[in-house]
């Protein structure tokens, strides 16, 4: 034998050898490798919670907090007797802010919760039945704003003292709390305030709140009535008579703030909410926060609702990978082994998977997986499962169109001369034959089914689209795109990253793998 | 009779893992008119790269012609420019392939694909062109020629493909035509036609013809004089009937005597030991020493030069050499080779 | 010789064709069309033809790697065709193929180890160190170095390659090798190798061997008996030395004109056929050879010439010996 023999060969040093000498691939690769540790150690390495505004985690991380973007305003109910009940346990309790461009106002656990969308000013009414309390918000942009004058937040009248009878007259004693915390005792300057508050708007608007006011007496300033005639009576200047039994009550209004004062004659009844109190009553915003531009705190800057991007896009990265890899990993199981049957045993097996493939592949990518997306449902897990349906018959045909080949090979021809079983030689000869091919075709593939699960989140098919995840990022982001630069960029540049390594990764690999490419 | 190609020293190196390889390793050899030389080896022994870089089509890189000349009617082909080549591939050398199926494009009728090279060539009209084709159909014995030269490749037989090749390749009456393995695809009945096609043509136009061939037994009976090749370097050159008689290069006699013969029964053929080596992989001495039966000390530790034995009949053997060879093979050496050569 | 170990009687082969979209009309091509013969026990039986006259699809059609549409395959006495799959698995250890390229007919993602174990594996030898002393063995028998059991099919040279072939088929003691062009992708110098170690493996093991090829030197060399196939029939069958110095059939006379003499002395009359095999599909009423053969006569056209006996052990089919 010629003695001089070469080392002694492993496929998997050649494999590695024709890798390293692709460089794109290899820093692919490099990339893949980041992206992957990303994806599984996001929730550790983001710096944020994606799911909050940032202005509300700045306390706990220790920066420095001057302005807020959103305020969360503790409401609470008094009642008649005196006593108070917890925002919670107010009934039917709605908010509403005057102008929902400047701040929108949602009911919290607590209270509400003001979020500043505009700079400028707006009033803002919670309601509970007939009683209601208004605040001011006032939401500075880039340019300060000067003080608006305070308006009435909350009327605190005083209760009657005692059991009434039919017969009894008192005067109602008002306390008028303005927003800017002054009080008014005085019946007539609360009256002239509220002449000069709301005159003016009553007209330009006809907002529900305010109607049984302005039916009344359009110019009124306050006003008293009475909720139920039978038990008593209120004149203008607030003289309550007491005219028979019952529960009564009086209610006293001025423009979109109301009261309630019980009047019980007879028998003692359950006290009644008589006003709202609100732990603020002038809330001053600011909405620079919102689209803040990339910088060393937050690196891809914050978006539309003040969440940072940079945490969001590490947090999206496990979606996206789960979504790429799962329905990838399950697409190509079945894709493989239906091709490896399908190729091998011919005849109606191959007809009936050609068949079923041809029909998938009829359709395109995405309008398959949208499909599949209508039957299900939206959702993580039903996005995995449409883009697996897609990536099936992809698989199917390649696998098929290998297996085809190598079951002509000789050397399966010699596997069965000797007595082989068909489940051995299709798994010692012809499962590792294609391997390769599936190998470069995962990766290519995980690639697109990353592109079509952020296409389906960016069409709203992903279920949760404030969820962190880049198609929905996206998605939300788009309204703002002409002017915000960054609340796109990133998420996409994201995307575009990890499909294109997936897809250099993917060609590294069929080059590396491919006998025929020598050098 | 002048020398139609005269290659002199012609090194063809190839990369592989960033090193390079010497595939042909200082041929020189020489074509006269008329004459039809066989070039013999095993594969990898460098005859097919030979025949590439005559018509400097070596992939490159990987190859590259690294050293030597190769001069056709006294021009150096190797200075000439690639816009030279042309002119002179197909028109003054051309060749004929050993893939039949292959060599030629199944898009285009086969008048097309013999039309292509005179219309390349010479100046003439269309009409003319196809005039000529069908001659040169005919001339290669294909019955029906009008009809075959409207039909595509796919429709003809193996055999007949290798005749359309040899029209197109004799198609501009070239001086020299390179036959690389023109017959090994085929069947016995069919080599045997086509065979007598070359040997027929040969008389009636006087090309020079280089066959190439690891099938000593078309070379017996195609060629006037051999080349023998072993990894890349010329052991043996002699005429035919020398060669085969007279053998010298321990290589050239275990050949033969590996042949089975058809006209008589061995019991036991005679087999040369082990592999071919890898190019490169010798690197001193002479390239068959780990094979061979009569190798002595010498033989591992120098590179044999080609020794004259008479009138062009060279071997490259330190058996012939009169210092180191006689003293130790006078006794058996060519006694023992004459045996197994017969 | 000894008793008959394989017998093929009126075997045939023929593959479907569908042609039309409707796939209406079926063809055959028939590319195996009733042959009969015998291989007795250590004998060599040389099968030759030209590409394209079912004498490789025989041997497949043998060994049941493709169906056979009719006639019967007996292997000592049993008819292989009719076996059942496990039955015919069980079988398939006395009867073992070696391939024509030996690039092919190894996967080149296995070890030398990996191939040989699968015949074992495949026939129940369940116990690691008896199949690796097996492999082992069996790579001296056929001269392969014990230290490559590791290595990859693809880094051997034909060849050694070919020597795996070998001994992946002998690897089970078969009784009948069918080897099909064993040599014809090697160089000369290997070739003699390779058929060096066919005849000591047969003296050795007692091998009975079905020869395919297309080198009649090579069936002169190796073969006891030849059988000269064309267009899926038998032209010729018997004694090599009698079908050698005395053929009978044309075709058998054209096949052996054409072989080149590597003797440049010996100038010998050549019959060259005109034409080329016809398709198997639609083969001549008559003598498959009637449309090339020199000397045809009005009944080669119309009537099928059978094998008839001309000598002790040569038969030929031909109407010019009636």
């Amino acid at each position: 034998m010629n003695t001089n023999e070469p080392k002694s060969y492993s496929p998997f040093r050649e494999f590695l050898v024709k890798f390293l000498k692709q460089k794109m691939a290899v820093v692919a690769l490099g990339v893949v490798v980041v992206i992957l540790f990303v994806g599984i150690f996001g929730s550790f390495l983001a710096p944020y919670d994606p799911h909050r505004p940032v202005t509300s985690q700045y306390p706990e991380k220790g920066i420095d907090l001057d302005q807020l973007t959103n305020a969360s305003v503790i409401v609470e109910g008094v009642m008649t007797d005196g006593s108070t009940i917890e925002g919670s346990e107010v009934t039917q309790l709605q908010a509403e802010s005057e102008n929902r461009r400047i701040a929108s106002i949602r009911r919290s656990q607590r209270g509400i919760n003001v979020n500043a969308n505009t700079s400028g000013y707006t009033n803002a009414t919670i309601e509970s039945g007939d009683v209601s309390s208004s605040f001011q918000v006032v939401v500075e942009g880039e340019s300060l704003l000067e003080g608006k004058e305070p308006v009435i937040s909350r009327l605190i009248p005083s209760q009657p003292e005692g059991v009434l009878t039919p017969g009894d007259q008192f005067q109602l004693d008002v306390l008028a709390v303005l927003t800017d915390g002054e009080e008014l005792t005085d019946q007539g300057d609360i009256h002239e305030l509220a002449l000069r508050l709301y005159e003016t708007e009553e007209e330009e608007e006809s907002s529900g709140f305010n109607a049984p006011a302005s039916d009344a007496e359009a110019i009124e300033g306050l006003h008293f009535s009475s909720l139920n005639e039978e038990v008593a009576t209120v004149s203008e200047s607030g003289e309550v008579t007491v005219v028979g039994e019952g529960e009564g009550a009086i209610r006293i209004q001025t423009g979109p703030v109301s009261s309630v004062v019980q009047v019980q004659a007879g028998a003692a009844a359950e006290p009644v909410l008589a006003y709202l109190n609100v732990s603020e009553s002038n809330v001053t915003l600011t909405d620079v926060y919102k689209h803040q531009p990339p910088s060393s705190i937050h690196f891809f800057g914050t978006d539309h609702q003040n969440r940072d991007i940079f945490s969001r896009v590490i947090h999206g990265t496990q979606d996206t990978l789960l979504i790429g890899f799962v329905s990838v990993a399950i697409g190509a199981f079945i894709g493989t082994a239906l091709g490896l049957l399908a190729g091998f045993y011919g005849r109606w097996v191959d007809s009936l998977v050609t068949r079923m493939t041809d029909v998938l592949l009829a359709f395109p990518g995405i309008l398959l997986a949208i499909a599949v997306i209508a039957f299900l449902g939206a959702g993580i897990t039903n996005i995995i499962l449409a883009v697996a349906v897609f990536t099936v018959p992809v698989f199917v045909r390649i696998v098929r169109g290998s297996t085809l080949a190598l079951k002509e090979m000789t050397y399966v021809e010699a596997s069965r001369s000797i007595g082989v079983r068909d489940p051995v030689i299709i798994m010692r000869h012809i499962f590792p034959g294609t391997l390769s091919v599936v190998l470069v075709y995962l990766t290519m593939r995980i690639g697109v089914a990353i592109l079509i699960g952020a296409a389906l989140s960016f069409l709203g098919l992903g279920g949760d689209i404030t969820a962190p995840e880049w198609g929905s990022m996206l998605s939300a982001a788009k309204d703002n795109s002409s002017t915000v630069f960054h609340a796109t960029f990133f998420p996409g540049l994201a995307i575009v990253l990890t499909v294109l390594s997936f897809n250099i990764l993917g060609d590294g690999l069929r080059d590396a793998l491919d006998p025929k490419l020598k050098e | 009779m002048t020398n139609v190609l005269d290659i002199k020293d012609l090194e063809v190196s190839f990369k592989s893992d960033g090193k390079e390889v010497k595939v042909v390793n200082g041929i020189s050899f020489s074509i006269k008119a008329g004459e039809t030389l066989g070039v013999v080896g095993e594969s990898g022994c460098g005859k097919s790269v030979t025949s590439l870089s005559i018509m400097r089509l070596i992939p490159s890189p990987p190859g590259r012609i690294s050293g030597g000349q190769i001069y056709f009617n006294g021009e150096n082909l190797l200075d000439k420019k690639e816009r030279e080549m042309r002119k002179i591939r197909g028109n003054d050398i051309s060749m004929i392939f050993q893939e039949p199926m292959t060599s030629l494009n199944p898009v285009f009728t086969i008048g097309k694909q013999i039309n292509e090279v005179l219309l390349l060539h010479y100046k003439m009209t269309h009409a003319e062109a196809r005039k000529k084709s069908i001659e040169m159909l005919k001339l290669v014995g294909i019955p029906r020629a009008e009809q075959i030269y409207d039909s595509h490749p796919y429709q003809l037989s193996g055999g007949m493909r290798q005749r359309v090749m040899i029209a197109i390749g004799l198609a501009c009456e070239p001086q020299l035509l390179i036959a690389d393995e023109p017959t090994t695809a085929l069947d016995v009945t069919i080599q045997a036609q086509i065979l007598d096609l070359m040997r027929g043509l040969k008389e009636k136009t006087n090309t020079a013809i280089m066959f190439i061939t690891h099938d000593l037994g078309v070379v017996a009976e195609m060629c006037d004089r051999v080349v023998v090749m072993y990894s890349g370097e010329i052991v043996e050159q002699a005429d035919v009937d020398t060669l085969f008689n007279d053998p010298k290069h321990p290589y050239t006699v275990g050949l033969l005597g590996s042949l089975p013969k058809v006209d008589e029964k061995i019991d036991r053929l005679y087999s040369i030991s082990g592999q071919v080596p890898v190019p490169g992989s010798v690197e001193k001495g002479c390239r068959f020493a780990g094979r061979c039966d009569h190798v002595m000390p010498h033989c591992t530790q120098e590179d044999p030069p080609l020794f004259k034995m008479k009138d062009g009949h060279d071997a490259r053997c330190w058996l012939y050499d009169p210092v180191h060879g006689r003293k130790e093979e006078a006794k058996d050496g060519q006694t023992t080779l004459g045996r197994e050569g017969s | 010789m000894g008793k008959p170990l394989l017998d093929v009687k009126d075997l045939k082969i023929h593959f479907p064709q569908k042609k039309g979209v409707i796939k209406k009309k079926v063809t055959y091509v028939k590319a195996v069309d009733g042959i009969s013969f015998t291989v007795n026990e250590g004998e060599t039986l040389g099968l030759v033809g030209e590409s394209g006259c079912g004498k490789s699809t025989t041997g497949r059609g043998i060994t049941q790697l493709v169906p056979t549409t009719d006639g019967e395959v007996l292997y000592e006495g049993t008819d292989i065709a009719s076996l059942s799959k496990s039955e015919l698995r069980t079988q398939r250890k006395n009867m073992q193929m070696v391939f024509q390229d030996p690039y092919a007919s190894l996967n080149p993602r296995l070890t030398v180890e990996d191939i040989l174990a699968e015949p074992l594996k495949a026939h129940g030898v369940k116990d690691k160190k008896e199949r690796r002393k097996r492999i082992e063995e069996m790579m001296d028998v056929v001269g392969l170095n014990r230290s490559f059991i590791r290595r990859y099919a693809h880094e051997f040279s034909g060849g050694q390659r070919q020597r795996i072939g070998i001994a992946r088929a002998l690897i089970l003691n078969p009784k009948l090798i069918i080897a099909d062009e064993p040599v014809a992708a090697l160089d000369v110098s290997i070739q003699a190798q390779i058929l060096n170690l066919l005849k000591d493996l047969q003296e050795d093991f007692g091998l009975t061997y079905l020869f395919i090829s297309h080198d009649l030197s090579v069936v002169r060399h190796l073969c006891d008996r030849v059988a000269v196939m064309y267009l899926g029939r038998m032209a010729e069958i018997g004694n090599t030395d009698k079908i050698f110095e005395n053929p009978l059939h044309p075709y058998t006379q054209t096949l052996l004109s054409a072989i080149p003499i590597s003797n440049p002395r010996q100038k010998k009359e050549r019959i060259i056929l005109q034409g080329d095999v016809p398709s198997p599909v639609d083969p001549p009423k008559g003598c498959a050879f009637v449309g090339r053969c020199p000397k045809a006569h009005e009944r080669c056209h119309d009537e099928r010439p059978e094998l008839q006996k001309m000598d002790e052990d040569h038969y030929v089919a031909c109407h010019l010996y009636d």
